[in-house]
């Protein structure tokens, strides 16, 4: 590997390969803070664009785009409670309080510098462990997939800031409304009515997009500004120091979404979650998270970004991509004539290695450019509600629209932002909701491919070492949340 | 409506919800019989929950103690402003095929921020076209993602 940094580098250092991150962060950090447009998006529409570029070039913008998209979906959940990303879902619970509180900067400094070390760790993980790693990857299977999603379903009960009961409701009819469209092993048609645009299930992106940013408009509409602290403006609003004590959660969470991130399928979204989850669980105070705590950011945004090395290790060494946005860089590797394997670390080693370079450049750049741009982002929030809610709504339509160029989606996302209205001032949790609709289809083809392997015995979820392993790590998340409200009503 | 109702209510839908489930998934062919256990499953589950829910709200309806626990939900906290606003979005989603995504957005924009209360015309102008502008330059002519279209653009 020694020998081909030296090349890679070399590479890297070229004006066009240097040229080409640059854009590609800014680009991603862009798409990213919109809600519905994905990093998957941006770089499925730039492969065609590098056609003509040198592959060094073409796979850095394409890098940048996925890392700055992974970033820049923290400015939206942060400052407007609207994650440009699904996987920024899980920073807005913590991010848009303190938006709220008039500590947007800093939120979105957290957020920032989470991300960097959260890219940072993944990336080494990638240049360093890559092969190991990816064996490890393999060894996951339908039971384990199943039991993944049960432990980011565990995350319901961190999520839940009232009744556990409309908590864990939530989750379940995430879930049930996971079921519409085909089964994915009979490809039978359930609850789609006839309607041809449900045929594939419910498009997440629209759904996400009502539940969280039309729900939030038609909330704001009582308000005048998003900053609800007096005197929280303006002068809070400039930089404020980072809050001391999140490496601990950074370090976790970039390891979660590394590890999480490679195991194809699973992807940023449950890896935020469950990284959240876990720095709840062991936080002294878990009652201040949902109201404005900076490690909650932290632990998100960490293992977000977390994921991008992760995915692309089975990537790289294998060929399977770890996600859609991985799924989406192949077909630009594949463009240029690097097919994923061995032939790829040491033939085209140049090519890779200056490729991975490019990576943890770009995590660089969209930490100049958050630390720098933060205070300016965050003034977002001092805009009056009545330019802002037009502005959201005009961006949400945007991005519901351009996920399957269907008017069918901007209606579902309507739809979904009604309802996410009434039900989150019902006291349910939209976030339990969207996870389960994330985790639903996961969740469905796990269980039937086991039972199918197993001739329909549940044993099959309790033989495995590495099921094992998961029931012990769902039970130590679940047991402190259980055990919390009774200690406390024992003291009362 | 007091929240021990309303609570009640959801419980009582979830129910339903759970019976129609599970009474649909009684239909399916024997090739998806994993999708039918799936689906027992949940809807067992969603009517458990609910079940728990409509007991909680019976209980704590009768328990003077927990009065602050049964307040009442505030459903919309500015009507005017939260009907206009959804009848606006409405609108916007039904005239875009009709108008194009570009002129049904400018207007959408200007008359919603004009009925939210921002009486700075210039402003809400400059703030409307400057929007457009950078989703056509950026999404559109840099991106190539695609708006609804329409007759006017």
């Amino acid at each position: 590997m020694t020998e081909q940094l030296l090349p890679a580098l070399t590479t890297l250092l070229e004006p066009s390969v240097l040229l080409a991150v640059f854009t590609g962060t800014i680009g991603g950090i862009l798409v990213g803070a919109i809600p519905g447009l994905t990093a998957t998006m941006a770089v499925a529409l730039l492969i065609p664009v590098t056609f003509g570029m040198n592959p060094a070039a073409g796979l850095a913008l394409m890098g940048g785009v996925y890392s700055g998209g992974m970033y820049g979906g923290a400015i939206s959940a942060i400052l407007l409670s609207t994650p440009g990303t699904p996987a920024a879902a899980a920073t807005s619970f913590d991010g848009y309080p303190l938006a709220r509180q008039g500590k947007g900067g800093m939120a979105l400094a957290v957020a920032t510098v989470a991300s960097f070390w959260g890219g940072m760790l993944s990336t080494a993980a990638l240049l360093l462990l890559a092969p190991a790693l990816a064996r490890f990857s393999l060894r996951f299977g339908a039971p384990e997939y199943f039991l993944l999603s049960i432990m980011g379903l565990a995350s319901i009960v961190t999520l839940t800031k009232g009744n556990m009961v409309k908590g864990l409701l939530s989750g379940v009819l995430g879930l049930l409304l996971a079921t519409v469209g085909m089964d994915p092993l009979s490809g039978y048609l359930r609850f789609s009515f006839g309607v041809v645009e449900l045929y594939d299930g419910i498009s997440f992106m629209p759904a996400l997009i009502g539940l969280f940013s039309v729900s939030q408009i038609l909330e704001l509409t009582a308000e005048s500004r998003i900053l609800q602290e007096v005197g929280a403006d303006p002068a809070t609003l400039k930089r404020e120091p980072l809050p001391k004590g999140l490496a601990p959660t950074i370090l976790r969470g970039g390891l979660i979404g590394t590890l999480v991130g490679m195991l194809p399928g699973a992807g940023a979204t449950i890896s935020a979650f469950i990284s959240y989850n876990v720095a709840k669980q062991l936080s002294p105070k878990p009652e201040t998270f949902g109201k404005g705590n900076p490690v909650g950011v932290a632990a998100a945004e960490s293992a977000n970004n977390g994921c991008v090395g992760g995915s692309l290790i089975p990537l790289l060494t294998l060929g399977i991509p770890g996600n859609s946005v991985a799924a989406a860089l192949m077909g630009g590797l594949l463009i240029h004539g690097l097919i994923p394997g061995p032939e790829l670390f040491t033939r085209f080693g140049a090519v890779t290695y200056g490729f991975i370079l490019s990576l943890f450049l770009a995590n660089v750049l969209f930490l100049v450019l958050g630390l720098t741009c933060a205070p300016l982002f965050a003034r977002v929030v001092r805009l009056p509600n009545a330019l802002l809610i037009p502005a959201i709504a005009v961006l949400s339509v945007v991005g519901s629209y351009a996920i399957n160029n269907a008017l069918f989606d901007v209606w579902l996302m309507l739809a979904f932002g009604a309802t996410g209205y009434f039900l989150d001032r019902a006291g349910f949790s939209l976030g339990a909701l969207v996870l389960g609709l994330i985790l639903g289809p996961i969740a469905e083809l796990g269980f039937g491919q086991s039972l199918i392997m197993s001739d329909g015995s549940w044993r099959i979820f309790f033989e495995r070492p590495l099921c094992l392993l998961l029931w012990l790590l769902i039970a130590a998340l679940l047991i402190p949340a259980f055990r919390k409200p009774r200690r406390a009503k024992a003291s009362a | 409506m007091r929240r021990t109702t309303s609570d009640g209510l959801f419980g009582a839908a979830g129910l339903a919800l759970a019976a129609t489930v599970a009474l649909a998934a009684t239909g399916f062919p024997e090739r998806a019989d994993a999708a039918v256990r799936y689906l027992y499953f949940l809807s067992l589950v969603l009517g458990l929950l609910s079940l728990l829910l409509v007991s909680q709200s019976l209980l704590r309806s009768r328990r003077a103690a927990e009065k602050a626990a049964s307040a009442s939900v505030e459903w919309i906290r500015a009507p005017r402003l939260f009907l206009g606003t959804l009848l606006a979005m409405l609108c916007y989603a039904w005239i875009t095929p009709h108008l194009g995504f570009f002129p049904a957005s400018f207007l959408f924009m200007l008359c919603l921020g004009w009925f939210l209360g921002f009486r700075k015309p210039l402003l809400l102008l400059g703030g409307t076209a400057g929007l457009l502008a950078f989703i056509w330059l950026v999404f559109v002519r840099f991106l190539a993602v695609p708006v609804p279209g329409g007759p006017w653009g």
